[in-house]
């Protein structure tokens, strides 16, 4: 097997350019929203009373399911040793980087007050998941950058030894952030054991997508060939993946509608819901699991490229879904202060509330996108990311 | 330490670096001492059958007609924001209709407030300790410690707490601060007029006497009396929470 070489892209093309720009005239928007937001107050976004953790939340999520695992990919090639997996890992592990930073991002500039950011880092709660998090979160940064330079400098040994704390890191992390809604009593909805389970495994498989995702069109708007053994071989542990993602998700929503507790929660999501009943069975079940399930086993599309990149699209669509049903619902329905009575007040009880987002919102949604894209290409050209030559393997049936 | 430092540096002459170092070291040290004052505050003793005093209220169910005097002498009373919004409006204490779900049971209402838990959810998911139990068993905000991360709101049980959503003109007690924007505030059962011996805004402003106000550790209050009658009841227990606020007669 052939040593890579790793460099700096040029970046000096006119395509380069525009697509610095535009990114970065959406991160500034990003900023002046969150600006404009803290400022004028939340009520300039679609939140209420009743729901207060929205799409900025959605996101946060999704992006550290994301980070942690491609994090884990990364790390696990490292550690297992496979050939193919070194020019994904320097990719993924930043990837890991810049996910988790746009995850804080998006976290903090969800604050109504983001101007006391240093506040968590002397005032831990150890009762509370969110405020252990200051902790974990940047212990997770600081792994995954020193990861990334033990790969820049082609030290073996410190890879593999970072892989495996960053993999145990990244498992922390994310379990933890199912840990931040699992543990919420008050709400039937959240109140779970399995999510943490439920958010690591969604992260691996969805992590992982991405990765393939990403490092497929890097390498092609780069000019640059690719082994298209690794597309394959990962594509085989992702299916695997998504059915235990499949498996997991479909037993929590059985358990919601067998207890009392969740159970008009569900039938919300599951019957009632107009646009959530159109994600759960569309977006989450059709095009986010089914869907891809069948793309990666059947004979005549797991071994196309175009297939297995379309699946894997999918499928982060179906975990952002998965994301969207656990976090929204779960403030829609009325709590049930007073079950068995009918139930109303000025304050919007007894009313299943609804959270469309506006203006501002979108704006940050856009921007925090564009943040990651934005540092990922400048990444490129300033870290010796991508391999100057891949040993370029044709795919029979492509 | 620092004094010293501070004062030799001065006669000698602080070269660049020692200047940056210090400066460092204040800005550090003003970060954590006012952080170091509320761990201490906040490690208070839980309120408990042990402790001398737990505030709580008795909510009579019977006597409330759902005038909503309360909802309006908290606002004056705490400065509690009104903009006309039902999405944003914020309420520290609002009275609910109920019905029974069965044929011919009349509308009632109900006054909810924070029912300042001992266990309090919202207290344990803090992110910044900014809300905190008292030794009296009152739950409290520290609105200059919250970041407005909202996990108390989704916590909460009883949807007890709002968010200042928007700049607030509201100031009609000028003896407390204008609400802070971003943060999340609920009833402190008005603890300025509790620390002063006096009632809560709406205890003494309801003009049916159907809140009643008092120390429930204290076998010959009024409130003790009442709740050892045996007719009230917390709502949603299930939760665990013990809260300090029982109804009568629902």
């Amino acid at each position: 097997m052939a040593k890579y070489y790793f460099a700096p892209i040029e970046g000096k093309t006119p395509k380069y350019y525009w697509t610095v720009g535009i990114l970065g005239t959406l991160v500034l928007g990003w900023l002046v929203a969150s600006y404009v937001r803290f400022i004028e107050g939340m009520y300039i976004t679609g939140m209420s009373h009743s729901v207060t953790w929205a799409g900025a939340k959605v996101i946060f999520v999704l992006f550290v399911g994301l980070s942690a695992g491609s994090l884990i990919m990364s790390a696990l090639s490292a550690i297992f040793g496979q050939k193919e997996y070194k020019v994904l890992g320097r990719v993924a592990a930043f990837n890991a980087v810049l996910f988790m930073a746009g995850a804080l991002g998006i976290l903090i500039t969800d604050w109504g007050r983001p101007d006391r950011i240093v506040l968590p880092f002397y005032m831990v709660n150890p009762r509370s998941m969110l405020s252990l998090k200051a902790y974990i979160y940047m212990t997770y940064i600081a792994v995954c950058i020193l990861y990334l330079w033990a790969q820049l400098k082609e030290n073996e040994t410190w890879t593999k030894a970072l892989g495996i704390v960053a993999v145990i890191v990244a498992i922390f992390v994310h379990s933890g952030t199912g840990f931040i809604f699992g543990v919420i009593n008050g709400r039937d909805m959240f109140f779970s054991s399995i999510t943490p389970l439920a958010f690591v495994v969604a992260a691996l498989s969805s992590g992982s997508a991405l990765a393939m995702i990403v490092l497929y069109y890097t390498f092609k708007l780069t000019k640059r060939s690719i082994d298209m053994r690794f597309f394959h071989q990962l594509s085989r542990v992702m299916v695997g993946l998504i059915i235990f993602v499949f498996y997991l998700v479909t037993i929590e929503h059985l358990t919601h509608l067998y207890v009392p507790e969740a159970q008009e929660g569900e039938f919300y999501v599951m019957f009632s819901g107009g646009f959530f009943t159109w994600v759960f069975w569309g977006m989450l079940y059709g095009l986010g699991l089914l869907i891809p399930i069948f793309l990666l086993l059947n004979p005549a599309t797991k071994t196309k490229i175009k297939w297995i990149l379309t699946a894997s699209a999918l499928h982060v669509i179906g975990v952002l879904a998965e994301r969207m049903l656990f976090i929204l619902p779960g403030q829609f329905l009325a709590v049930p202060i007073f079950p068995g009575y009918e139930f109303t007040s000025p304050f919007q009880d007894g009313v299943i509330a609804s959270y469309i987002p506006h203006m501002a919102e979108v704006i940050q949604f856009v921007g925090i996108f564009a943040f990651i894209a934005f540092i990922y290409i400048m990444g490129l050209r300033m870290l010796p990311l991508l391999p100057v030559e891949g040993k370029y393997i044709k795919d029979q049936d492509h | 330490m620092l004094e010293g430092l501070k004062g030799e540096g001065l006669a000698m002459g602080m070269d660049r670096r020692t200047f940056l170092k210090l400066g460092g070291a204040v800005v550090i040290g003003s970060m954590i001492t006012p952080g170091t004052q509320y761990l201490l505050a906040s490690q208070e003793e839980k309120p408990g059958e042990k402790s001398k005093t737990r505030w709580g209220m008795v909510v009579d169910l019977n006597k409330c007609t759902g005038c909503k005097v309360c909802e309006k002498v908290c606002r004056e009373e705490n400065n509690v924001p009104f903009y006309g919004n039902k999405r944003y409006d914020a309420y520290w204490i609002r009275v609910a209709n109920i019905r029974q779900q069965l044929p011919g049971a009349p509308e009632r209402y109900i006054p909810l407030l924070c029912q300042h838990c001992a266990d309090a959810p919202c207290v344990h998911v803090c992110v910044t300790k900014a809300s905190f139990v008292r030794k009296d068993g009152i739950v409290l905000v520290d609105e200059h410690r919250c970041i407005g991360c909202r996990y108390c709101v989704v916590a909460c049980p009883y949807r007890a707490r709002s968010i200042i959503f928007r700049n607030s003109n509201t100031w009609t007690n000028k003896e407390l601060q204008r609400m802070m924007i971003g943060v999340a505030t609920k009833c402190t059962f008005c603890v300025h007029r509790v620390d002063k011996g006096v009632e809560p805004a709406c205890v003494e402003k309801c003009p049916h006497n159907a809140l009643i106000f008092g120390n429930i550790n204290d076998p010959n209050s009024k409130i003790a009396k009442i709740i050892a009658e045996g007719k009230t009841q917390v709502l949603r227990p299930e939760k665990l929470v013990r809260p300090g606020v029982f109804y009568k007669g629902l």
